[in-house]
């Protein structure tokens, strides 16, 4: 990581609003030069009237509650609904916001896996991730390893991942962009017939909706 | 297959290159990269509308193959978020600079 930067002097003549100096946390090391720049950019916006406390409070929330996503919730609804995984397949956006999930102005496309086909997530330009849906993305899924890969080799990265796919099954991998996202709706494993929407939210996970990997009824 | 050294690929364009094993650990959010994201959403198309999200990936491609190789993930998000409020006029480099070194000294001087 950068670190180096020229020191230059300056006088601390200018006053600070107090209640809108940010005292972080104290951690033991130095805080990193992005960690600094952070707190700084908070500053100096909270100071010129670009962001309010509150603001910025509502912000934090709605990123913490994204790390818990509601996404398995919504592919439990898919597999015991077929009206609704209908819609869902038809049009996300909509769909997710009779859950009152908003997927932002990004499309949402949702794909579903089958008997013959695993459909992959990735971003190969950045990042984009149907945030709203599953939280943030894990590292793997910025990495530039799993970026640049998995759109050329999908079954050996899906291997990689423990995803063994029978070669008479299609692997189709969706390209994100920072207007179009993706999710995937798994496949329902057997012998999950008798389970409640509850149950089957337990088994569906995050890589499971990037298509890295399948759920299992065990 | 695609030719993968074209020149005029851009560097973050690295679909189909190889860049070796992937680990598939997954580490929480530190608390700074929260709140960057955050500030970053709430200045952004869901918030005030300062910037979209098209701005701040135009940013992440220009700022140039070293520093964008650098940089992790939220490391990079912040340098783009600053790249167009400085563009933007809302602050300088040299003012987000000495705010940085105050609020070091700030951190050091609490920690002691």
């Amino acid at each position: 990581m950068a670190e180096e930067r020229g020191t230059h002097e300056h006088d601390h003549d200018h006053d600070h609003d107090h209640d809108l100096t940010f005292q972080p946390n104290i951690e033991d090391s130095d805080p990193s030069r992005y960690e600094l720049m952070t707190y700084a950019m908070r500053e100096l916006l909270m100071e010129r009237g670009h962001l309010t406390p509150e603001e910025l409070r509502a912000a934090q929330e709605k990123v913490e509650s994204l790390e818990k996503s509601d996404g398995a919730k919504v592919i439990a609804k898919a597999w015991t609904d077929p009206e609704f995984k209908q819609r869902l397949l038809d049009d996300g956006n909509s769909a997710l916001a009779e859950l009152d999930i908003d997927a932002g102005a990004a499309k949402m496309t949702v794909v579903e896996n089958t008997d013959d086909v695993q459909n992959v997530v990735v971003c190969t330009l950045c990042s984009c991730y149907p945030r709203a849906v599953l939280g943030m993305p894990p590292d793997w899924y910025r990495s530039k390893s799993y970026r640049s890969r998995v759109i050329i080799e999908p079954r050996k990265v899906l291997s990689e991942f423990g995803t063994e796919v029978p070669d008479d099954m299609t692997v189709r991998v969706h390209d994100s962009l920072a207007d179009l996202r993706y999710l995937v709706i798994p496949r329902r494993p057997e012998g999950t017939d008798d389970w409640t929407e509850e149950q089957l939210a337990s088994i569906v996970t995050r890589d499971t909706m990037v298509g890295v990997s399948n759920p299992t009824a065990s | 297959m695609a030719d993968t050294d074209d020149p005029r690929r851009g560097y973050h364009d690295i679909g189909g290159k190889d860049y070796g094993a992937i680990d598939p650990n997954a580490t929480e959010m530190k608390p700074w990269e929260r709140m960057s994201t955050a500030i970053s959403n709430a200045l952004g198309a869901a918030g005030r509308h300062i910037y979209v999200t098209d701005e701040t990936r135009r940013a992440r491609e220009q700022m140039g193959e070293p520093l964008y190789s650098d940089l992790d993930y939220y490391e990079r998000s912040t340098e783009s978020m600053k790249i167009i409020l400085v563009e933007k006029g809302l602050f300088t480099e040299e003012e987000l600079e000495d705010r940085m070194k105050e609020i070091e000294q700030r951190m050091a001087e609490a920690r002691e």
